[in-house]
């Protein structure tokens, strides 16, 4: 049942290619001379080459994960979310909004803005609550690429977990030496050879799913299965029986704030030469935002399909007593699909892409660590270049074996996209409004900004929702009312973190002394 | 069901736009990028 195209001729081209790319980075890393060229590629990026980057660091195996889990599950309705991305981007990169100051600014990580335009505790509470939701949120990505790798290769079966926590240990054991070793010169040249394979290996895959009838996959019939089984529902994302208005909204937040504000993607906009080309950058990077989420989710749509009609796998996944989860169907429908040879190649171009979302992620989040947190508390204004390289490696292996942990530990949910936004807004809903009101409300004051950084915490509640679902269902034999969910409650916390911005800025405004020159920021 | 069509419709122009974007721009970003990373090179080997 679980057996696939892949076979020895693929596991080599996946070493050979692997090997190549760990090569390239220690090559690139010859030029890299100081911190600068470490953290952020020397800023010299042209608008081509950032796109690409900026667009190689989400198209990641975990993004194609996360997309095909929920794609399989809610059917074309989760399309609302690439939509929306694709939108949030046009709008970004035409204005200008935010991410335009911020670039003239020249910082060289985000939390730095809170120091320049509020107080150095503003910026090291952010680096610390930065730190907090992105290691959080990236705590399931190890175990989302291990269930590729166990279930694409034909691994799965009745040791599968056990093959998925070794492989977890395996990736990030590979992912420290790769990002140790590297910087973001090496990220910006391996982003951009991920951009170019990707980019082909996600037509490939579309083209398969939308291309073989002998296993009931094509458009027409993909469409027919999903109406059959789950109705309106499957297309109308505002549906009572598919996300609701909230989840909608709620997107929407998400996607704005993280865009302005998640260093990964956002640190990007700092990287760029000048401030137009972070524009250019954003409005051209769109549709590369719209498709790492769409291309998966159809795969995810095409995967339910091809499950649907295979009555060994219609049990597995479906039946009554259903063992599969929605993170195993997708790697199992491409691994079954995608014929030899060409499989190798897309498993060793997301296995990189997996590698250069997790050098992006830890060098982002370990750069906040040494710039934000350890170079404040010192006293320094900045840190030497060997202390800055050492901290942010110390840093690195750190949160490296935190991922292990977590990641064995802590149960993959069957939406991984609703645990990241949850952790996410751990961050975004304090940051965001600090940030944004920051820049765009003279009157915005330091303990403002650290009350709605406080108040974000409030969002970790989220992630205990659905266990309080569970228990509360066993006790009382019926579910708790409809609005209480991760969505709706991050929803309020972000309502929460505005009104104590507001509050904070009003009845503890700064000294004049303080906000001097600062409300230019 | 006429909801359900009319849906069907959206999410299809949605993805033919949203694919055909993204196909044009792997198609100039490609040759562009490789470059750029010629002359980052470049300029990082004249650096500190």
């Amino acid at each position: 049942m679980f057996e696939t195209q892949f076979t020895n001729l693929d596991w080599v081209i996946v070493i050979v290619y692997l090997s190549g790319t760990a090569l390239m980075g220690m090559y690139v890393n010859k030029y890299v001379h100081n911190a600068s060229d470490y953290l952020v590629g020397g800023r010299s990026a042209g608008t081509a080459l950032s796109i690409a980057s900026f667009i190689g660091t989400g198209l990641g195996l975990v993004t194609l994960m996360y997309a095909s889990m929920d794609g399989f599950t809610k059917g074309f309705s989760f399309l609302v979310v690439p939509l929306i991305a694709f939108v949030v981007y046009l709008i970004l990169g035409s204005s200008g909004f935010a991410i335009k100051r911020l670039r003239e600014l020249k910082l060289t990580t985000l939390p730095e803005y809170f120091e320049v335009r509020f107080s150095r505790q503003a910026r090291i509470t952010s680096g610390l609550i930065a730190v907090l939701a992105g290691v959080l949120n990236m705590g399931l990505f190890p175990k989302m690429g291990a269930t590729f790798i166990t279930y694409a290769t034909g691994l799965g079966g009745e040791d599968a977990e056990l093959t998925v926590n070794i492989i977890t240990s395996l990736l990030i054991l590979l992912v420290l030496v790769y990002t140790v070793l590297g910087g973001m010169v090496a990220v910006l040249v391996t982003d951009y050879i991920q951009f170019v394979v990707l980019s082909l290996g996600l037509g490939l895959g579309l083209w398969f799913c939308l291309n073989s009838p002998a296993h009931h996959l094509d458009w027409e019939s993909m469409v027919s299965t999903w109406q059959s089984s789950k109705g309106e529902a499957a297309f109308n994302p505002v549906h009572e029986n598919s996300y609701g208005w909230t989840y909608v909204i709620w997107q929407v937040l998400i996607v704005f704030t993280a865009s302005i504000c998640w260093a990964p993607e956002a640190t990007r906009a700092l990287t760029t030469q000048d401030s137009g080309t972070t524009k250019r950058t954003f409005f051209f990077g769109a549709p590369g935002f719209f498709v790492r989420m769409a291309i998966p989710a159809v795969w995810g749509i095409a995967a339910y399909t091809f499950v649907f009609h295979n009555p060994e796998l219609h049990d597995f996944f479906l039946g009554e007593n259903a063992q599969g989860h929605p993170s195993q169907a997708m790697p199992l429908l491409l691994g079954k699909i995608i014929p030899t040879g060409f499989l190798g190649l897309l498993v060793a171009g997301l296995l990189a892409a997996f590698m250069s979302t997790h050098d992006s992620y830890l060098l982002s989040w370990a750069s906040i660590i040494s710039q934000d947190i350890i170079a404040p508390l010192k006293g320094v204004k900045k840190l030497t270049d060997q202390q800055s390289i050492l901290y942010t490696r110390i840093s690195v292996v750190l949160i490296g074996i935190f991922l292990l942990v977590w990641g064995i530990w802590y149960e993959l949910p069957d939406s991984v996209w609703t645990y990241m936004s949850i952790t996410g807004m751990v961050y975004l809903s304090g940051s965001a409004t600090a940030l944004i009101g920051g820049m765009y409300w003279k009157k915005a004051s330091t303990v403002g900004a650290l009350w709605a950084m406080y108040g974000g915490l409030l969002a970790i509640s989220g992630l205990f929702v659905e266990g309080i679902q569970n228990w509360y269902q066993e006790k009382y034999g019926k579910s708790i009312e409809g609005w209480f969910n991760g969505p709706s409650l991050t929803l309020v916390v972000f309502g929460v973190c505005i009104l104590l911005f507001i509050a904070g800025s009003v009845m503890h405004p700064d000294t004049d002394s303080m906000s001097g020159h600062k409300e230019d920021a | 069901m006429i909801l359900a069509t009319a849906w069907i419709k959206f999410w299809e122009s949605v993805l033919i736009v949203g694919f055909g974007s993204f196909a044009l721009l792997v198609l100039i970003v490609i040759p562009m990028g490789a470059r750029d990373i010629l002359r980052l090179f470049k300029k990082l080997n004249g650096n500190s």
